[in-house]
């Protein structure tokens, strides 16, 4: 899962716990508020910025 | 405007000895721009400095800007873009606008470029080429040249720089810089890094029900049927009613049989007033006794209760005779007929079918050709013979020679034959299962192959495999949510499922409905 932190897509390691089809909970390696990049052609260290 | 792009390993400017600006791994950009250059134009090239993929990604291509790279910018005021060397060999461009004056240029408003604004000939910019040695081959200038000219209008070096404009109003000015407040915006944020849709975690409530369409099976299926034909008067349950064993479900109308239940108890009455007046008035005549229907001989046993006091001939001769007689035949009639063609006129045996004589030939050759195949199944004693068709042999029942059962193919009453006997195995004598209605074109071009596709029994009959089973009763699976274990938390840190880059790619999908798994993992 990447994280946006800093301007940097950041990889994050997270334990996820149940899931919907469109929802997982995280269990571990996350806190509320933390921006999660939902686009799958950012490769983690690119420089982006939040929509 | 036009810009010189290169890529560098590293870069810096000297201005008489002093180091004004240096980089890393980065762009150094050429720029130069006609005063009259709109704003616009500036902004858009540094959008596309920024954002021109010029960096080899991780497997060798260009795939990369700088900003994806985190590389540095170095901008360098290079007037000499407008340079005009078509005539003589000293350029002609004057000097006319000075190098910028702070803020003009667009890229050195980015944090991490730095733009020197020293006049030209004591500078000196020194760089490395980005390329790494390994890469360039002996006189291989490729990377010498420009990697990228941003909005070059045309190739020579060549540009009539035009007068220089009157000073802008105070309006204009402000607009101007309102104007460059906002794309300096711009700017900043394409240094940023492009955008992408986040979206950020958050602690609620994860919930999921599943609403899924299907069929209710039932565990066994009964056929039932009543051992008369009759309308259906009125049917006593409903769909997905719960029945039990002696229950009514279906009630026949039972009018007609009523009707000639009455008739047939009227006329005994009446036949019995007669037996009672007649024991007095005298024996049964030869007259009473001939108008008896000739055919209640043929009636089997259990009508012989009905017609019991009539078969003792106690008819008396007279008016009243006749009318009981022919009560009495009209109820045998009526007893006799099947139940659907009750309230018809009955017809009797070789009168003209009122349906037309076609209706007629066929109905005399089907009594033909009944009474022949019953000879020959009397001949053959009810055995089978095989006989082989179209190459293969199966078995059929005795049938008598062509010449006395079967008429000519083209003839109605074949036809009608074929088509109107009953059909399925109680059907024939000896319970023979090899016939089948036969599609049209096979009865009348007598196209063997199609008779003989038409017949070959399938391959269970055949016993080459076994008969097929119904499948077993299939387990109502939706019968709950609790089976899948729909996810159902009071607070949970929640992200959208798209954001979760799995490790591999095995879909995740539930065995009996092939919906995604919501299976708790781990």
């Amino acid at each position: 899962m990447l994280v946006l932190r800093d301007g940097v897509a950041t990889r994050a390691g997270v334990k996820t716990g149940a899931r919907t089809s469109s929802q997982v909970e995280i269990l571990a390696g996350l806190a509320a508020g933390d921006l999660v990049i939902t686009e799958s052609t950012v490769a983690p260290g690119d420089r982006v910025r939040a929509r | 405007m036009r810009v010189v792009l290169q890529r560098v390993s590293q870069a810096s400017v000297t201005v008489e000895g002093r180091v004004t600006g240096a980089i890393g791994r980065g762009l150094l950009v050429f720029a130069a721009q006609p005063p009259t250059t709109p704003p616009r134009t500036v902004t858009g090239s540094a959008r596309k400095i920024v954002q021109l993929r010029v960096f080899e990604d991780d497997e060798g291509v260009m795939n990369r800007s700088v900003v994806d790279v985190a590389g540095d910018l170095l901008a360098v005021s290079q007037f000499t873009l407008y340079a005009s060397t078509r005539k003589g060999n000293r350029h002609r461009g004057r000097a006319r606008r000075r190098p910028t004056s702070r803020g003009r240029c667009s890229t050195r408003s980015s944090p991490r470029s730095r733009a020197s604004s020293a006049p030209g000939p004591d500078r000196r910019v020194r760089r490395r080429h980005a390329g790494r040695a390994g890469q360039r081959r002996a006189g291989d200038d490729r990377h010498r040249q420009p990697l990228a000219r941003v909005r070059p209008e045309a190739a020579p070096l060549y540009w009539r720089l035009p007068d220089v404009p009157p000073p802008p109003s105070p309006l204009a000015r402000r607009r101007r810089r309102a104007r460059r407040r906002r794309a300096g915006g711009v700017r900043l944020r394409a240094l940023q890094g492009r955008a992408v849709d986040v979206v950020p975690a958050t602690t609620t409530r994860l919930q999921q029900s599943v609403v899924v369409s299907g069929r209710v099976l039932a565990p066994a299926k009964v056929e039932i049927g009543a051992t008369i034909t009759g309308r259906i008067a009125s049917v006593a349950v409903d769909d997905g009613d719960r029945v039990a064993a002696g229950q009514v479900v279906v009630v026949l109308e039972s009018d007609e049989l009523t009707a000639a239940l009455a008739q047939a108890q009227s006329s005994v009455r009446a036949a019995e007033a007669e037996s009672a007046s007649g024991g007095a008035l005298g024996r049964p005549t030869r007259a009473s006794s001939s108008r008896r229907p000739r055919r209640t001989r043929a009636l089997p046993r259990a009508n012989t209760r009905a017609r019991a006091p009539c078969s003792r001939r106690v008819h008396r001769p007279g008016a009243a005779g006749r009318v009981a007689a022919l009560a009495f035949r009209r109820a045998v009639a009526a007893r006799r007929r099947p139940l659907d063609r009750r309230g018809e006129p009955g017809r009797r045996r070789g009168a003209p079918d009122p349906r037309g004589p076609a209706r007629d030939r066929a109905r005399r050759a089907r009594r033909r050709g009944r009474q022949a195949r019953a000879d020959a199944d009397r001949r053959a004693g009810g055995r089978r013979r095989a006989r082989a068709v179209g190459g293969a042999r199966r078995h059929r029942a005795a049938r008598p020679h062509r010449d006395d059962a079967r008429p000519r193919r083209r003839d109605a009453a074949r036809r009608a034959d074929r088509r109107e006997e009953p059909r399925g195995a109680e059907a024939r004598p000896g319970g023979a299962r090899f016939r089948r209605r036969l599609p049209r074109h096979a009865l009348r071009r007598g196209a063997r192959h199609a008779l003989a596709r038409h017949r070959r029994p399938a391959r269970h009959r055949r016993g080459e495999i076994p008969r097929p089973r119904a499948p077993p009763f299939p387990a109502l699976r939706h019968d709950g949510v609790d089976r899948h274990r729909v996810a159902d938390k009071e607070s949970a840190l929640v992200v959208p499922a798209a954001a979760l880059r799995e490790a591999s790619s095995r879909s995740r999908r539930c065995s009996c409905c092939a919906t995604a798994s919501l299976r708790a993992r781990g």
